[in-house]
C-alpha cells in the first residue's frame, strides 16, 4: 500500500527559521541531490560549515533560473508518510486565500525562535491554524544555539507556547511534541544533537510520524459551495465545486441556498471520470436536472433538503483585526469572503473586546476596535448568504474580511440567526 | 466609487512600507535579509467562461498579460477543463488580489480561484 499523503504547513514568525528548518530537513534527508552538495563542497574556501548556506542559496539560484519551482523541493517522505510542505507567507493579505480554500493543511509545524520568543506573528499564525481546523501541531523551539542550548529557556518558552495555544482554542496543547532545534546547525532536526542531552523526546524528523491522517468529515451534512456553473451541450446544467463536508451521491436531491432551488443529481464526474459518489476534498462537476444554469451561481451552497445550508439573517462572530488604517466601528460594511461567497456585510454591533493574550473580555460594547484587537461582533449580510456555526460545521464558519484592497480581519461564526 | 477606493488603497500601502522596517537581529545566513520576506508561489485555478472557451487562446492571453511560471490544464468534468497558472508574487507586496484581478479581466475567464500558496525556500 502506498504511504498516505499529508499537507504540512509551516507557521510562525518570518525570521524564526521556518525555511531553514525545512531546508535542513531536505538537505539531510537527501531531497537535495548528492551531486549538488558535492558541487558546493568543491566550491572551496568557504569550507564545510558554509555548505548548508550554499545549499539554501543554490535553491534560490536554481529557482531564479526557473528550474525547480514545480514544488519538486516541497515533497519529502518519512517512514510513514509523504509530506508536501506549504510555507505560510508572512503578509496578512494572504490570510484571505488560506481561509477561502487554498492549501488545505492536515498538520502544522509551529516554529518559535528561542532567543526571540513569541512574536505577534506567532500568535496570529497559531490562531489562523486553529481557525483553519488544523488540529495537530509540532512545535519547534528553534535557534537553540543562540541561547547556549539551555534547558530552562526551552522549558520556559514551551510553557509560554502552551498558554498561547490554549488561548487560541487548542485543547491539551501540552500533548503536542515540543522539540528544541537549531535548524542552522542541524541539532535535533534529522539527527539527534549531542548539545542537548537533557532532551529525551523525539527529534523533529521522527516526530512527524506522530501525526495522524485527519478523518474526512463524511458523517456531517453535505455542503458543496458552488465555484461556477456551466451549461454543457448534451449534458445540461453542471455546477462545479469542492465537497467540504458530507457525501454527494448520484440520485440525490439537492437544494441550493440562498438561491432556494432544488434538483436531482444525474451524474458526477471528477477529472473527467464518472463517479457514483463524491467525498470531502473532491473537486467535482455534476449534472443536475431541474435547475437552469442562471438559477444558481458562485457562492451558493448545495446540501440535502433534510439538512439544508443555513442562510444567515444575522450572525455572531469572533474576529481578529489584522490590519486597518484607522478603526472599525459599528455600521462599517466591508466585504466578507466565506467559502466561495463574497458578500458585503454590516458590522451592526461590536459586542465585546477580548484580550488577545488571554481571550478574556476586557470591554463591553466598545466604541471601536483596531489593528491587533480581538472582538465578538454582530454581522448583518446586505444580501442572503450561507454561513454555519463553528460548533456545527467549522468548514463553513470561517471568513476573511476585506476592504480597501487588504485583508482587514479573519474570523469564525459562533452563532447564527437563520433567515427562515 | 472605485476611484476613491484606489486612492485610499495607495495611501494605506505607503503607511505599511514604513512599518516594515527590516529588523534582523543576526545575519545567520548569507542573504538572510533577502529571505526575510521572500517570494510566494501562487497557484490559481482559472475557470473558463463556458465549456466552449478556446483554452489554447486563453493560455496565450494569460502569458501575454502576466509573468507566469507555468500553465497546465486540469480536467474537471464533462469535457470541461481549467487552467492552473503558477505565478510568483512578492510576500512583502501582500496578497494575490492584483494578480487575480489581472486574470479575471481576460476575455474568456469565468472566475479565478487561488488554490495553492506557499512561500519559496
Amino acid at each position: 500500500m502506498p504511504k498516505p499523503h499529508m499537507n504540512l504547513i509551516t507557521i510562525g514568525h518570518v525570521d524564526h527559521g521556518k525555511s531553514t528548518l525545512i531546508g535542513r530537513t531536505f538537505y539531510e534527508k537527501g531531497v537535495i541531490k548528492e551531486a549538488e552538495i558535492k558541487k558546493f563542497e568543491a566550491m572551496g574556501d568557504r569550507g564545510k560549515s558554509f555548505k548548508f548556506a550554499w545549499v539554501m542559496d543554490s535553491l534560490k539560484e536554481e529557482r531564479e533560473r526557473g528550474l525547480t519551482i514545480d514544488l519538486a523541493h516541497r515533497k519529502f517522505e518519512t517512514a510513514k508518510y509523504y509530506f508536501t510542505v506549504i510555507d505560510a507567507p508572512g503578509h496578512r493579505d494572504f490570510v484571505k486565500n488560506m481561509i477561502t480554500g487554498a492549501s488545505q493543511a492536515d498538520a502544522a509545524i509551529l516554529v518559535v525562535a528561542a532567543d526571540d520568543g513569541i512574536m505577534p506573528q506567532t500568535r496570529e499564525h497559531a490562531a489562523l491554524a486553529y481557525t483553519l481546523g488544523v488540529g495537530q501541531l509540532i512545535v519547534a523551539i528553534n535557534k537553540m544555539d543562540l541561547v547556549e542550548y539551555k534547558e530552562d529557556i526551552f522549558n520556559k518558552l514551551k510553557a509560554d507556547v502552551v498558554d498561547l495555544l490554549k488561548t487560541v482554542g487548542y485543547k491539551n496543547p501540552e500533548k503536542f511534541v515540543f522539540v528544541p532545534t537549531s535548524a542552522f546547525h542541524g541539532d535535533n532536526v534529522a539527527k539527534p544533537s549531542d548539545k542537548m542531552p537533557w532532551y529525551k523526546g523525539t527529534i523533529f524528523y521522527d516526530s512527524l510520524d506522530s501525526f495522524t491522517v485527519p478523518e474526512k468529515p463524511l458523517d456531517k451534512p453535505l455542503r458543496l459551495p458552488v465555484q461556477d456553473v456551466y451549461s454543457i451541450t448534451g449534458v445540461g446544467t453542471v455546477p462545479v465545486g469542492r465537497v467540504e463536508t458530507g457525501v454527494l451521491k448520484v440520485g440525490d436531491t439537492l437544494i441550493f441556498e440562498p438561491a432556494g432551488v432544488s434538483g436531482e443529481v444525474k451524474s458526477i464526474e471528477m477529472h473527467h471520470e464518472s463517479i457514483s459518489k463524491a467525498e470531502p476534498g473532491d473537486n467535482i462537476g455534476f449534472n443536475i436536472r431541474g435547475i437552469e444554469k442562471t438559477a444558481i451561481r458562485r457562492g451558493d451552497v448545495a446540501g440535502h433538503p433534510t439538512a439544508p445550508p443555513t442562510v444567515a439573517k444575522e450572525f455572531t462572530a469572533r474576529i481578529a483585526v489584522l490590519q486597518h488604517p484607522t478603526a472599525i466601528a459599528a455600521g462599517y460594511t466591508p466585504v466578507f469572503h466565506a467559502h466561495t461567497a463574497q458578500v458585503a456585510c454590516t458590522i451592526s454591533e461590536i459586542s465585546q473586546k477580548l484580550d488577545p493574550k488571554t481571550g478574556q473580555v476586557i470591554q463591553e460594547k466598545p466604541e471601536f476596535i483596531k489593528r491587533g484587537d480581538m472582538a465578538t461582533i454582530k454581522v448583518t449580510p446586505t444580501k442572503p448568504m450561507v454561513m454555519e456555526k463553528a460548533a456545527y460545521l467549522p468548514q463553513l464558519s470561517r471568513f476573511a474580511i476585506r476592504d480597501m484592497g487588504m485583508t482587514i480581519a479573519a474570523g469564525v461564526c459562533v452563532d447564527i440567526t437563520p433567515a427562515k | 466609487m472605485p476611484e476613491l477606493r484606489q486612492g485610499r488603497d495607495l495611501a494605506v500601502r505607503k503607511m505599511q512600507k514604513t512599518e516594515q522596517s527590516l529588523s534582523v537581529p543576526e545575519l545567520r545566513l548569507r542573504g538572510a535579509l533577502r529571505y526575510s520576506m521572500g517570494e510566494v508561489a501562487v497557484t490559481i485555478r482559472l475557470m473558463p467562461k463556458s465549456a466552449d472557451t478556446d483554452l489554447a487562446r486563453l493560455e496565450q492571453a494569460v502569458k501575454e498579460r502576466v509573468k507566469v511560471h507555468s500553465i497546465s490544464r486540469e480536467p474537471i468534468a464533462f469535457g470541461l477543463e481549467a487552467l492552473h497558472v503558477v505565478a510568483i508574487v512578492q510576500d512583502a507586496a501582500g496578497g494575490t488580489e492584483p494578480l487575480e484581478r489581472e486574470l479575471a479581466e481576460l476575455q474568456g475567464v469565468g472566475n479565478v480561484q487561488v488554490i495553492g500558496l506557499t512561500r519559496l525556500l
